[in-house]
């Protein structure tokens, strides 16, 4: 028989074995908990010195590996990208098996696509995504968000790549092999994409249609399906039936313009305007309400870089219209000084034509140039296809041609009979529109080139065009005109 | 002359008289403080029957001691109770044998002794002489001679009864008494009495003559049940009894023998029996015989309609037959008194109601078989926790209306021993989204042994100390795939709620078809029609694309979503009486209504769906299946197979039922369908399935307006085409 003595020391001894593990996780928890709280409400710093006690102290814990995966994605985003890359290695490589290391594979992606620089790093960037599926099989893990994670993140890279048939497949994993998730929303909505870009215009519509009706959907999200099923009636649906694009034109009231020569359309309408009448770039909400004046003088050029920055070209630089830093540009060892038109590219590259040197520059994150073009003195505007291909309008050479972008298979350019071409705009589905300011018309191109139509002079409504200096079209695929005689903003819906 | 009656054989009436009680209480179990206190004579018979079995054996001189022994603790306890006529009887033998077994050991004394006591006993003891030996039967007439008389009595009327208490004269009147006065009662019901006191003395037989004089008439009320109270006029007048050597085969008697003539209420009333009434009419002073009154037990009935063959009705417990009448439904006559009434059927499963039933009352329960789903054990260290939801999901899973509850909480822990698997496996597997090596098949076999079901329920609590979740596990019977739905579960009553929604909801549904796209694109007003199928519903009701819907029958529409729930609301009234559903459409030609006939078509359940217990489709579908009366087309049920057993990774359980989908032709729903899943199937089959695969996708890749899940489901030719690419 045991001694009632010993059997007291053993239970005792349990509960002091027990009792410290137990505080041991409610800590992390709380520490965990703390940190979130502080991320969320925008103490990046201290959130990041909790996340760091909660990996010191307790560095077993599965809070630990949050804390890690929060810790890079916070490093990574001031700009520390070799010690958000070293946290994310120490999961991948040292918690193989954890849960949370297929976070830090999503992580990897999600970095390498970032500072992908080129076709073929943003297309490498899909591997550390591929590998999820492969590493944790649904077999072994039926329930990870990150592995959904991981198939819609590699599903959009392959639709930046203008790989609609792999892109939707990734897609199609992640919504019938796994279990439902946050991430169904994207994944749908990644696949219409992808049926779009195959030019499966109904299995896509009604595809759009379904993300809407998802509980998970949201806001943003809702905002862009509604901007797709909007451009899919107005250019894909009435060109179908012979109806008009656009219905009516009106000019919007409300913003004085004196003399606007340049404009840019963000996907979501958004505008900026250079009025060289009143000296000022504009910057206008979706629903045509001024939201800022930068007084500028000399502007070139303006457009919206892909992720929604606004810029400004002047003789001798860009300026980044959000914060009015000037970035003045030097190739081949000298500065250029005469800036035509700029663009920003899908990889954030810049895109500038320099009218004296006649030649078409680009420059990378870190300010390397590069001489794309250089009998480019005639090239009048560019524009940033929907997988990152430059658009040039060349006024001499009376053509449109493209350069690089994403897409395996680039589309050719195509050659005009305009009298005066003068501006360009691009579609999300990759119609080009070119103005012709001897004309006083729009013309219309689909992706290939071939012919779509045209408009002008005179605009469904009435409104007859009298100087049209520049278009642009939104994602919706409303057509905006900006007409200096008219001083007027002209929007066709 | 009688030899002594074994007893054993006596004992042997007993038991087979007490049998059927006995059987009938069977699936109680007799507790020990229920038995009666036993009586004091029957726990010294088995020295009687010791001592008679001791008797007949070679070691006959050992009965002497046991003889003594039933004797002596008859005579400790006599003094206390009278010992009944039977003890008396066993006594008189004692004696005999205790005489016979002196006689043969020689000690003439004693047996002098013993046979003097045996007649002053049983005066009129008689012995089987072919049994002794002649020179103990001389001894025997010898002391009888010496100390038994007999005197003889003639009575008016003949059957009354004469007797010195237990000695009774024959037939004949004559009476055997031990040599010396005696007074003799002459009794007689409903007559006077008499006295008479009498010398029996050696060789003389004196006779006596008795006349009774009538005072009332005598009623005899003879009963078939025994213990029935019999009343006169409103007033209990005693309880019929077996006792005083009457014939069972006329029943109970009770002996009413103070009647004047007149008209009389009779009732006869025991308790669960129908009270007996009648009028009974004493014309003069004589003898009246009534019965035997076979009284009827008092039963209501409960009818059961759409009662299944083969279906094991238990009322309280206990087994009970119904009675299946011709042209009637079957039914059960039952006592009164409340009942719970548990019916169960081996392929058609459970079914419980609780019934009052009154006398002569006819209550009819409508059975709903229902299948059972078994909650096999609610695990984790938080007792309080385990205790609440226990109940919670007792509570709220009874109200299932597709489902019949069973608890079976207990068998959870031993479930899991046999399995070889802790309650920390179940939790990690639930908490960290890693499947451990929970072997399901191992768990499921366990489950059928101990607790068969048709789904298992196992619920763990998400936390030892302070659980206020907890992860429920659902599984189906085999030889559906075992791999459990996996449920997150608040411990409120809204979170058992949701999953008793979860339950109770049917994959096998209908929803209007329109056989269009439709789109809420922001450039109009009403829902954009993209795409309209050749021959559908919307195609024959005019509408094309480009069109805008803007209202269905009076209701203003927005979006797609409201004229959907527009025709769901006109199922009814509509699509089941095929009047047409009025539209009002914007087209490029103006405004102009349009007539949708409106059809319904089935929904088949989603690869993928948070609100789809896969495992609980499975086995309703399993049930669909094989199920001769279903009104649900083979195909459907095959094709919503197919999604599940896919789900469930049973590869070979999908292709099996894909294989056998007969869908109609040309319908948008069906023939894609299952070449699709078919396909995907085949490929994860994978190897030399590959080109199978190839050819089922290649089909559905080329059927541009086959759909998924519903005829207005997602197009299946693109995601064909994506899948086909990959093996291509």
């Amino acid at each position: 028989m045991i001694p009632r003595a010993r059997v007291l020391a053993l239970i005792a001894g349990g509960l002091l074995l027990l009792r410290p593990l137990a505080a041991q996780q409610d800590a992390a928890e709380r520490l965990l908990g703390e940190a979130r709280r502080l991320e969320r409400d925008g103490k990046l710093g201290e959130a990041r010195t909790e996340y760091e006690l909660l990996a010191q102290r307790f560095p077993d814990s599965k809070e630990a590996e949050l804390a890690q995966l929060a810790l890079a994605e916070s490093y990574w985003r001031s700009g520390d990208a070799a010690r958000a890359q070293g946290l994310v290695d120490a999961l991948t490589d040292g918690r193989p098996d954890s849960p949370n290391a297929a976070a830090a594979w999503v992580l990897r992606g999600r970095f390498q696509a970032q500072r992908a620089a080129n076709r073929q790093e943003l297309s490498d960037a899909r591997t550390p995504f591929r590998r999820v599926p492969v590493l944790f099989s649904s077999g072994e893990y039926p329930q990870l968000g990150a592995r959904v994670e991981a198939r819609v993140r590699a599903g959009e890279l392959s639709l930046e790549l203008g790989e609609p048939d792999r892109a939707a497949l990734e897609f199609l994993e992640a919504i019938e092999d796994e279990n439902r998730s946050p991430w169904l929303p994207r994944a749908l909505y990644g696949l219409a994409r992808s049926l779009l870009d195959r030019g499966d215009r109904d299995a896509g519509a009604d595809l759009l249609e379904r993300v809407l009706r998802q509980p998970e959907t949201d806001d943003g999200l809702r905002r862009e399906v509604t901007t797709d099923l909007a451009f899919l009636d107005r250019h894909w649906i009435r060109p179908a039936l012979k109806q008009p694009r656009w219905t009516t034109a009106r000019a919007v009231a409300g913003v004085e313009l004196r003399k606007p020569e340049k404009m840019a359309v963000a996907d979501d309408g958004r505008l900026l305007i250079w009025d060289e009448g009143l000296g000022q770039v504009l910057i206008l909400t979706a629903d045509q309400q001024v939201e800022t004046r930068s007084p500028q003088t000399q502007v070139r050029d303006v457009w919206w870089s892909p992720d929604g920055r606004p810029f400004a070209a002047v003789a001798d630089a860009v300026i980044a219209l959000a914060d009015g830093s000037r970035q003045a540009l030097t190739a081949t060892g000298t500065p250029l000084r005469d800036l035509a038109a700029g663009a920003t590219g899908k990889l954030d590259e810049r895109f500038v034509v320099d009218r004296d040197r006649k030649a078409l520059y680009a420059f990378d994150r870190n300010g390397e140039a590069k001489t794309l073009q250089t009998a480019a003195g005639d090239v009048v505007d560019l524009a940033v296809g929907g997988h990152g291909e430059l658009l040039l309008l060349d006024r001499k050479k009376n053509d449109v041609s493209r350069i690089g972008g994403l897409a395996a298979e680039p589309a050719k350019g195509f050659a005009g009979s305009w009298r005066r071409a003068h501006a360009l705009a691009v579609d999300s589905a990759g119609s080009i529109y070119v103005l012709d300011t001897s004309e006083n018309t729009i013309e219309i191109r689909d992706a290939a080139g071939a012919n779509a139509g045209s408009i002008g002079p005179v605009l469904p409504g009435g409104i007859e065009l009298k100087s049209p200096e520049d278009i642009g079209i939104d994602g919706a695929g409303r057509l905006y005109v900006i007409d200096s005689r008219l001083a007027q903003l002209l929007v066709l819906e | 002359m009688l030899r002594p009656r074994p007893l054993t054989a006596l004992l042997w009436i007993l038991l087979l008289a007490l049998a059927p009680a006995m059987l009938l209480a069977q699936p109680r179990q007799v507790e020990e403080e229920d038995l009666p206190e036993p009586n004091v004579w029957e726990q010294i018979i088995p020295t009687y029957v010791e001592g008679e079995k001791v008797f007949n054996s070679r070691s006959q001189p050992d009965s002497l001691a046991l003889f003594d022994e039933f004797l002596r603790q008859v005579e400790a306890n006599q003094a206390t109770e009278e010992p009944p006529d039977e003890i008396h009887r066993l006594v008189a033998n004692s004696v005999f044998y205790r005489a016979q077994v002196n006689f043969n050991l020689g000690k003439t004394a004693d047996v002098e002794a013993d046979l003097s006591r045996l007649l002053a006993l049983d005066p009129g003891f008689a012995m089987d002489r072919n049994l002794v030996s002649s020179k103990f039967a001389e001894l025997f007439d010898r002391i009888k001679k010496q100390t038994v008389g007999s005197v003889v009595f003639t009575v008016d009327p003949p059957d009354a009864e004469v007797a010195v208490g237990r000695w009774k004269a024959g037939a004949d009147g004559l009476l055997t008494l031990p040599v010396g006065t005696h007074v003799v009662h002459v009794t007689r019901p409903g007559y006077t009495s008499a006295e008479q006191e009498v010398a029996a003395t050696i060789g003389e037989t004196p006779t006596f003559n008795v006349v009774l004089e009538r005072l009332a008439a005598v009623l005899t009320v003879f009963t078939t049940q025994e213990d029935v109270e019999i009343m006169l006029d409103g007033k209990p007048r005693g309880a019929t009894s077996l006792e005083g050597g009457i014939d069972p085969g006329q029943g109970a008697r009770l002996v009413l023998d103070d009647l004047q003539p007149g008209t009389y209420e009779l009732a006869a009333h025991r308790d669960g029996y129908r009270t007996y009434k009648a009028r009974a009419q004493i014309a003069d002073l004589r003898d009246y015989v009534v019965g035997p009154i076979d009284l009827q037990p008092t039963a209501g009935v409960v009818v059961l309609s759409n009662l299944p063959a083969g279906t094991a009705v238990r009322a309280n417990d206990e087994l009970v037959t119904p009675v299946f009448a011709a042209g009637a439904q079957p039914q059960l006559v039952l006592s009164p008194g409340k009942y719970k009434l548990a019916l169960s059927h081996p392929d058609l499963g459970l079914f419980e109601s609780d019934v009052d039933v009154a006398d002569q009352e006819t209550e009819t329960i409508a059975v709903k078989l229902r299948p059972p789903i078994v909650l096999l054990g609610v695990l984790g260290g938080d007792e309080q926790s385990a205790g609440k939801l226990q109940s919670l999901l007792a509570s709220g899973l009874s109200k299932l209306d597709r489902y019949a509850f069973i608890d079976r909480a207990a068998t959870g822990a031993p479930i899991l021993a046999a399995a070889g698997i802790e309650v920390s496996d179940l939790r990690a597997f639930a908490q960290t989204g890693r499947r451990q090596a929970i072997p399901w098949d191992k768990i499921r076999a366990e489950a059928d042994q101990r607790a068969k079901g048709a789904l298992y329920l196992l619920a763990v609590l998400a936390d030892d100390l302070l659980a206020s979740r907890a992860h429920l596990f659902v599984f189906p019977q085999a030889p559906l795939p075992a791999r459990p739905d996996l449920v997150g579960l608040e411990l409120t009553d809204q979170g058992i709620a949701h999953f008793e929604a979860l339950l109770d909801a049917s994959v096998l549904s209908d929803r209007p078809i329109l056989d269009a796209v439709l789109v809420d694109a922001p450039t109009g007003t009403g829902p954009l029609v993209v795409h309209v199928g050749p021959s559908g519903p919307a195609h024959n009701a005019g509408l094309t694309a480009g069109d805008r819907i803007v209202d269905v029958d009076g209701t203003a529409v927005a979006t797609a979503a409201e004229v959907e729930a527009a025709l769901v609301a006109r199922v009814e009234s509509h699509a089941k009486t095929g009047k047409t559903v009025p539209m009002q459409v914007v087209s490029a030609a103006g405004p102009h209504q349009v007539s949708l006939g409106l059809g319904t078509g089935p929904v088949i359940v989603d690869l993928r769906d948070d609100d789809v217990l896969y495992s609980v489709a499975a086995f309703e579908l399993q049930s669909e299946a094989q199920n001769p009366e279903s009104l649900v087309p083979k195909w459907v049920v095959g094709l919503n197979q197919g999604v599940v057993y896919l789900h469930g990774g049973d590869l070979q359980g999908a292709i099996r039922v894909l294989r056998e989908v007969k869908a109609p032709e040309g319908a948008r729903l069906g023939r894609g369908m299952a070449d699709y899943l078919m396909g995907l199937a085949l490929a994860a089959a994978g190897g030399e399935y590959s080109a199978t695969a190839k050819e089922f996708l290649g089909k559905a890749a080329a059927d541009g307006e086959a759909r998924l899940y519903h005829a207005d489901g997602p197009f299946v030719a693109p995601r064909a085409q994506a899948r086909l690419r990959v093996l291509n």
